[in-house]
């Protein structure tokens, strides 16, 4: 199926006073209508600088250096900030962490979706209402239109990320971009919204990116996976077999530290966190266990060992055709 | 079976509104955790799980109830007793680099409370710092740095350093990994259960995180709007939950494997407010095993297998089916 949103060879950069720091090194993806991909990786490894640069989020001293983002036939990155508005939130639309930093202090909730819905739409404020009443009922929260008149700080961390992932449904998109969706929300909580989010790609054809530090979510909800690691993806895969059998070092790492912390009979965690990534060659090899010499010298193009698996490490086809274990 | 380290017994905390209303977080729970053992409070947010940490600490001071340590009431000390036994007491906060002064060196965030015990020399708190910090695996060169020139792991790892420092015999965690990347919080969760092998330290793990809690913990008490509905062996617990909030809980985990899933039990609406508790069971507008007793009365606490007990009127005749 052809490719709703297309991510191509993305780079960004962040700037100092001692110069530009690359943050993502040529950065691909696709996403199809009714897929749903779960982005997993560490704090600091690009996940959200990415899902940020499709919407034209990123403010100096972030900067976009190369790369396309195609969507509708058309190069994002070409797009002025008139023609990112028209597709924000309308075509695409973003949930964000941090959902108090979102919302503004001083108005009401009801007002802020109306805001939001009617920014796309020529709803008079009245059906906007209703239609906001509508939106906090899907999110699960109770008593929606006593809410409307609420101002964030009353209510909890919880109810806000729900009222922003409210917001991200208000007009159908095509595209759901889900930073961190379950951080602060309690499971029973967690579960209801990704199930929300599970029914508009299985019964709308959404497509969505599911950003996440949480390898469960990923596992019940995701079709397939793509690993971060120091700003690149070093492997992409699906799910199914992902779980079954990682083929990059870190995604084994990745799965064995979130099976040892549900179970004690899973062997200890390797201590290997205080390793800060390479500057040069691969930029897991200060922590990897299969790391050579060839490794330390350039950094690892994508190989597809098996079929429709994607891995930047030399030692792939080895792990691939269990010469050696990760 | 020796005394328990701490008792909670009938612990009430209500915060007033205004002169008719209150917030009533903590509703008469009782727990105890003995030498060395490894408790965990669980619960979703508003469930009154750290409120009930904080009042152990007197953070905050409780509405009623007894809280002993070691055979002392702490409720009933005056300040200068209660400051003298606090080193034995002491707590890890959920984050990791708020809960650090950003213009203190790591030494010095270690040595406060030390000062504060009144402990030793200086050159005997610097000895002390320098091996508490090799003791989190951070290494003693630590000392000289600020917090922010380490990672949020790093961060976590000088709160544990700065808690075991007055060596206690009992430490509060409050959500000590839910800030943590993965790799990282199985880190830390090691870390916990390996400092609690070597110095016998008892730990009040209070989380949301029935994962993380799996992994250290002994014995899982399960909190709903200010109550335990279910205490029990950690494993126990896990493998069959008794209560109808314990099962909605647990089988709301994620595991990070797709061939898991567990069937869902699933409850109705939203947790009522802790300002209107609902009569009777707190659960039980929500509960599909809900008849009409529940509505009248709140189920007394019931003795299962050992160690297990559970505040639900159906609990055994459910657990039979």
């Amino acid at each position: 199926m052809a490719a709703l949103l297309a991510i191509d060879d993305l780079h960004v950069s962040f700037g100092t006073d001692r110069g530009r720091t690359a943050i993502l090194h040529g950065v691909s993806l696709e996403l199809e209508p009714g897929q749903t991909i779960g982005v997993v990786g560490e704090s600091g490894s690009g996940k959200t600088v990415l899902v940020r640069a499709v919407l034209g989020l990123l403010d100096a001293p972030f900067a976009i250096d190369a790369g396309r983002i195609e969507y509708g036939g058309a190069n994002l990155l070409e797009y002025g900030e008139g023609e990112l508005e028209r597709i924000r939130g309308r075509d695409i639309a973003l949930t964000t962490p941090e959902p108090r930093k979102h919302l503004n202090p001083l108005t009401t909730i009801g007002d802020q979706i109306a805001k939001v819905i009617r920014a796309h739409s020529d709803l008079s404020k009245e059906a906007a209402m209703a239609r906001a009443v509508e939106l906090l009922r899907m999110v699960g929260i109770p008593d929606p239109e006593l809410r409307l008149a609420g101002y964030p700080h009353e209510m909890s961390g919880g109810m806000c990320q729900r009222i922003i992932i409210a917001m991200a449904l208000a007009h159908d998109s095509k595209v759901l971009l889900i930073d961190e969706p379950t951080a602060g929300l309690d499971v029973t909580i967690s579960r209801q919204i990704l199930d929300l989010v599970r029914a508009l790609v299985h019964d709308r054809g959404v497509a969505a990116l599911i950003v996440s530090r949480d390898l469960g979510v990923v596992a019940h909800y995701c079709r397939d996976v793509a690993v971060m690691y120091a700003g690149r993806i070093v492997e992409h895969a699906a799910v199914e077999t992902f779980f079954r059998h990682p083929l990059h070092p870190y995604s084994a790492r990745l799965l064995r530290a979130a099976a040892a912390a549900r179970d004690r009979a899973v062997g200890r965690s390797e201590a290997t966190s205080l390793l800060p990534p390479a500057l040069d060659g691969c930029s897991y090899a200060p922590r990897c266990p299969l790391a050579e010499t060839a490794c330390r010298e350039s950094v690892p193009e994508p190989v597809e060992p098996a079929a429709g698996r994607w891995v930047r490490c030399l030692r792939a086809a080895a792990v691939a055709n269990g010469e050696v274990a990760v | 079976m020796s005394a328990p380290l701490l008792v909670v017994d009938g612990l009430v905390k209500h915060f007033p509104m205004d002169r008719r209303r209150k917030v009533q977080a903590v509703n008469d729970i009782s727990f105890e955790i003995g030498a060395g053992e490894a408790l965990a409070l669980v619960g979703e947010s508003g469930s009154g799980k750290t409120t009930t940490g904080r009042c152990i600490l007197r953070l905050i001071e409780p509405t009623a109830g007894a809280i002993r340590f070691d055979g002392k009431d702490l409720l009933a000390l005056d300040a200068k007793s209660f400051r003298a036994l606090r080193p034995r007491i002491q707590m890890v906060f959920q984050e990791p680099y708020d809960s650090l002064s950003p213009r203190m060196r790591i030494g010095a965030i270690v040595e406060e409370p030390l000062k504060l015990a009144g402990e030793a020399g200086p050159a005997e708190r610097q000895e002390r710092v320098a091996e508490i910090l090799d003791l989190v695996r951070l290494g003693s060169g630590a000392m000289y740095r600020y917090p922010h020139q380490f990672s949020a792991g790093q961060q976590q790892r000088i709160g544990i350093a700065r808690a075991l420092a007055t060596r206690p015999e009992l430490v509060v965690l409050d959500e000590p990994t839910s800030a943590l990347d993965v790799s990282v919080r199985a880190e830390v969760l090691d870390l916990l259960s390996d400092l609690r092998a070597e110095l016998g330290v008892s730990y009040l793990f209070i989380s949301h995180d029935l994962t993380a809690v799996r992994r250290v913990c002994d014995r899982v008490a399960i909190m709903y709007l200010g109550k335990i509905v279910e205490t029990g062996e950690t494993e126990a617990i896990f493998e069959r939950p008794l209560h109808p909030y314990s099962r909605a809980l647990l089988s709301s985990v994620l595991y990070p494997d797709p061939r898991v899933d567990l069937p869902r039990f699933t409850l109705e609406g939203e947790i009522p407010s802790p300002i209107n508790l609902p009569r009777g069971c707190h659960l039980h507008g929500r509960c599909p095993w809900a008849e009409s007793r529940c509505e009248s009365g709140y189920p007394e606490v019931e003795w299962h297998e050992a160690g297990r007990a559970v505040s639900c009127h159906r609990a055994r005749e459910m657990a039979t089916l």
